[in-house]
């Protein structure tokens, strides 16, 4: 792996570290979802500082050009929490549906009731 | 409170549902009114309750299905023992009801359709949403042996251990239930009887299943269809076991 490809990973890696973490800073993102983002970034960082490793990988994998079990990995991990996502808004709208379906009920109740008034 | 509750999902239909409504309210049936108001930004909720009817409102627009939950769920809470759904844009006719109340009273059927199909009035339905229906008869006929003439038709007659299945967030669709719910049903041992239902065309605005939705419709529906025969085949495993 040329120098240059190794330190525009590093430095890319780096980047979206610092973005990571600030976001967790922030409170924008969740401790659980930043763990993995934090894992895999130092797992690339990991393979690009010892290149050898990688090469061994690619070997085994049966790939000639090191990177590009890189570049792999990098499409396997998107996918991966592409579909960890959707999963998570599958989640999130059955919740906001329960509750959409519940409050309903509940105004039309509060309001038959007097509780509230209607608009 | 009545027996049973009449149960309209409407969206933006502040043009028909008054009509709806009225016809209904002129049958002198036992039966209450709901409108769900699946978050319409005309004036559909003032037009339903002043013709007559209860309204739900949901917050923002959540899909037929959800629409329809929201009033199985209201009914299970009020101790309704039947719900029927109808259409709020005058599809159906209220002259239709007596005949969805019968089977559910003396024939004790636990579903009935009113089916267009059986209906000595002819219905134009597109090529596209007939093919649909076709597709999903033949697949009712194969996983279940029953014939279902009109698995599309969102005027059904329920009785609460339906509706109470159908209560529960996983037991039913957000979108459209169709075809996929139908076999759910006969799976389970469901006894659905279809009796001849005049349907209409919609009396004012586009109906949701307009341009090529259909297309979109019938792939997805043949994907539920797999996932409800799948899931239903897991669960008789596990019981088995």
């Amino acid at each position: 792996m040329r120098f240059e490809l190794r330190l525009t990973i590093l430095l890319v890696g780096g980047l979206f570290l610092t973005y990571v973490i600030s976001l967790l800073l922030k409170r924008k993102i969740l401790e659980r979802n930043a763990l993995f983002y934090i894992f895999t970034v130092i797992c690339f960082g990991l393979l690009t500082l010892f290149p050898d490793f990688l090469d061994t990988l690619a070997k085994g994998a049966g790939i000639d050009y090191p990177p590009a079990l890189l570049f792999m990995l990098g499409n396997v991990i998107l996918l991966m929490i592409t579909i960890y996502q959707s999963i998570q808004i599958a989640v999130l709208e059955k919740h906001v549906r329960e509750l959409s379906e519940f409050s309903a009920i509940q105004f039309h109740e509060e309001e038959n009731s007097g509780v509230l008034k209607k608009q | 409170m009545k027996k049973y509750l009449l149960i309209m999902p409407a969206y933006n239909e502040e043009k028909n549902i008054a009509y709806v409504i009225e016809s209904v309210l002129s049958m002198s049936l036992p039966l209450d009114i709901l409108v769900i108001n699946d978050g319409s930004s005309d004036q559909t909720e003032a037009v339903a309750s002043t013709s007559g009817a209860e309204v739900l409102n949901l917050h923002y627009n959540s899909g037929y299905g959800s629409a329809c939950q929201t009033g199985f769920k209201y009914a299970l809470y009020k101790g309704y023992s039947y719900v029927i759904q109808m259409d709020s844009d005058g599809q159906h006719l209220a002259e239709d009801l007596p005949k969805i109340i019968d089977e559910l009273e003396k024939n004790k059927a636990d579903i009935v359709i009113g089916s267009r199909f059986l209906s000595t009035e002819k219905y134009e339905l597109g090529a596209l949403r007939l093919l649909a229906i076709h597709l999903f008869r033949w697949w009712i006929k194969l996983l279940t042996g029953q014939n279902i003439t009109d698995p599309s038709s969102g005027f059904q007659g329920l009785n609460r251990s339906v509706f109470g299945f159908y209560a529960n967030l996983d037991n039913y669709p957000e979108d459209y239930p169709d075809a996929d719910v139908v076999i759910k049903m006969l799976l389970r041992g469901c006894k659905i009887v279809e009796v001849p239902a005049t349907f209409k065309q919609r009396q004012d605005g586009i109906s949701m299943h307009a341009g090529l939705k259909p297309v979109y419709y019938m792939i997805k529906m043949c994907m539920s269809i797999l996932v409800v025969v799948f899931r239903q085949k897991s669960i008789q495993r596990r019981a088995r076991k």
